[in-house]
């Protein structure tokens, strides 16, 4: 998938226009995913780089320096990444990254706090599913893939203006979900454009198509990534975070749970622990204010 | 008179938050709220599959609003003991102990029930049907405590914000702009 392979005639100038303009991803986020691909990469030469961001640097020394990390003070960038390790500085450099492309999205019903919620829930929950079913070997990759699962929508929201209540009208009349409204309505969904925007930013082929494919109700795809990404966004949706307009009319399939060998009791405990990883982000956020 | 919980606990007993009368008083996931000030609003949002279990007792014109998330304290105990408003034994529990301080009596009460929505089909899928087990949890320890629900608006996929109002206990149920119940 990728804006070269879509029916680009089908879509609103404005927004394949939205996804080509959209700012790359800074390089340490592809040395990163270099590095978590087994290509030879130095964390010397990524924490070099991180440098000239000092808005990151920051973030990532108080997230290195957090209770999670106890110990000594991280004092540089080079120590701060071998503290949190690859997988967590990604998906730093990714929601920094987010955090300035960030906009209401009055199609979904969303505010800007909105959006930044859902993905970060999902991120959390995708951490805590690996937590819970290790044996599983879902790849750590799926928090970043989870944190950018809904990007087609700060997409749409910010080239497209379109009423939420148009989506919802037609969803309630016709009884479809609200990506097959959004397909009817706007002739594409936000699956769609979020697919394009992870294969433009040089995602690796399971992100995209975990990103595409996770409101199938019906899914033939054998992916542990696009099961977690999936299992993420219900869990941010059970928890509260971010249900906009679509509120839980969205697609998912039935037998996720079968395919991650979860129980109630275990799905309980990942909306808990997502939970109470949300309290302390918010937290975090208002403190830093 | 309104007491509200934030982790659990009742944080501000006998003053409204600030010291100010007619307060908007803005309930969590796994908080509660009760105020016998008749200006008073008790809301909540981003209500999907939890509930809000609204609580109104006329004579004592005492109103109070639980937010919880899932239906039992044993999927976590220690859980349930920092935060009991999380569940609905533990939380409906609470509510109740921090209303009767303010002299309602459950035989009174009136309660409503909100929220509890399912996925899209999802319904009958045991294992994630938070919202299903969360309303029969809720009308089983109501019913089993002679507790009557005078109104519900429960289940669907849409989500709600919800407010009850401390000068005559009216339930205003919303999504996104539109009005969708008044119990």
């Amino acid at each position: 998938m990728s804006i070269d392979s879509l029916n680009t005639r089908a879509l609103p100038a404005d927004i394949v226009r939205g996804i080509t303009d959209l700012a790359p991803l800074p390089a340490t986020a592809y040395r990163l995913m270099a590095l978590l691909r087994g290509e030879d990469e130095s964390l010397t030469t990524i924490a070099a780089l991180l440098e000239s961001d000092q808005g990151l640097v920051a973030s990532l020394l108080r997230r290195a320096n957090s209770a999670r990390y106890m110990a000594s003070p991280a004092r540089t960038a080079l120590e701060a990444v071998m503290r949190v390790g690859t997988v967590s500085l990604l998906d730093l450099v990714i929601q920094e990254h987010l955090r300035r492309l960030l906009t209401a999205a009055p199609t979904y019903g969303l505010d800007e706090h909105d959006l930044w919620i859902h993905g970060a829930a999902a991120q959390l929950a995708a951490r805590a599913l690996r937590a819970e079913r290790p044996r599983l070997q879902i790849p750590a990759i799926a928090d970043t893939a989870a944190l950018l699962h809904d990007i087609g929508k700060l997409i749409i929201a910010r080239y497209l203006k379109v009423e939420a209540r148009a989506v919802t009208a037609y969803a309630r009349e016709r009884d479809v979900t609200w990506s097959e409204a959004e397909r009817s309505v706007l002739g594409f969904d936000h699956t769609i454009i979020g697919a394009a925007v992870a294969e433009h930013w040089h995602f690796p082929a399971d992100v995209t198509l975990a990103i595409r494919h996770h409101h199938d109700r019906e899914t033939t795809h054998d992916s542990r990534l696009l099961d977690a990404v999936m299992l993420a966004n219900l869990v941010a949706k059970t928890v509260g975070a971010g249900l906009g307009a679509e509120g839980l009319n969205f697609g998912v399939s039935a037998t996720i749970h079968e395919r991650l060998s979860l129980d109630f009791d275990a799905f309980a405990r990942i909306c808990l622990a997502t939970q109470d990883g949300l309290h302390d982000l918010v937290a975090a956020a208002h403190a830093t204010r | 008179m309104a007491i509200t919980t934030d982790g659990g606990l009742p944080i501000a007993a006998g003053q409204d938050p600030g010291g100010r009368s007619g307060a908007r008083l803005v309930v969590g996931i796994g908080e509660l709220a009760v105020s016998s000030s008749p200006d008073d609003v008790i809301v909540t949002h981003a209500l999907g599959s939890c509930i809000a279990v609204c609580l109104w007792d006329p004579t004592v014109r005492v109103a109070g609003l639980l937010h919880f998330l899932l239906p039992e304290a044993a999927l976590n105990m220690e859980r349930a003991r920092k935060q009991p408003a999380t569940f609905a034994d533990s939380g409906i529990a609470l509510l109740f102990q921090t209303a009767y301080a303010q002299g309602v009596d459950k035989k009174r009460c009136l309660v409503r029930l909100v929220g509890g929505a399912e996925v899209t089909g999802l319904l009958g899928v045991g294992a994630l049907n938070v919202g299903t087990r969360n309303i029969l949890m809720a009308r089983q320890i109501l019913a089993e405590n002679g507790v009557l629900v005078a109104g519900e608006s429960t289940g669907g996929t849409i989500p709600r914000t919800v407010s009850v109002r401390a000068s005559d206990g009216v339930v205003e149920v919303r999504s996104g702009r539109e009005m969708v119940a008044l119990l």
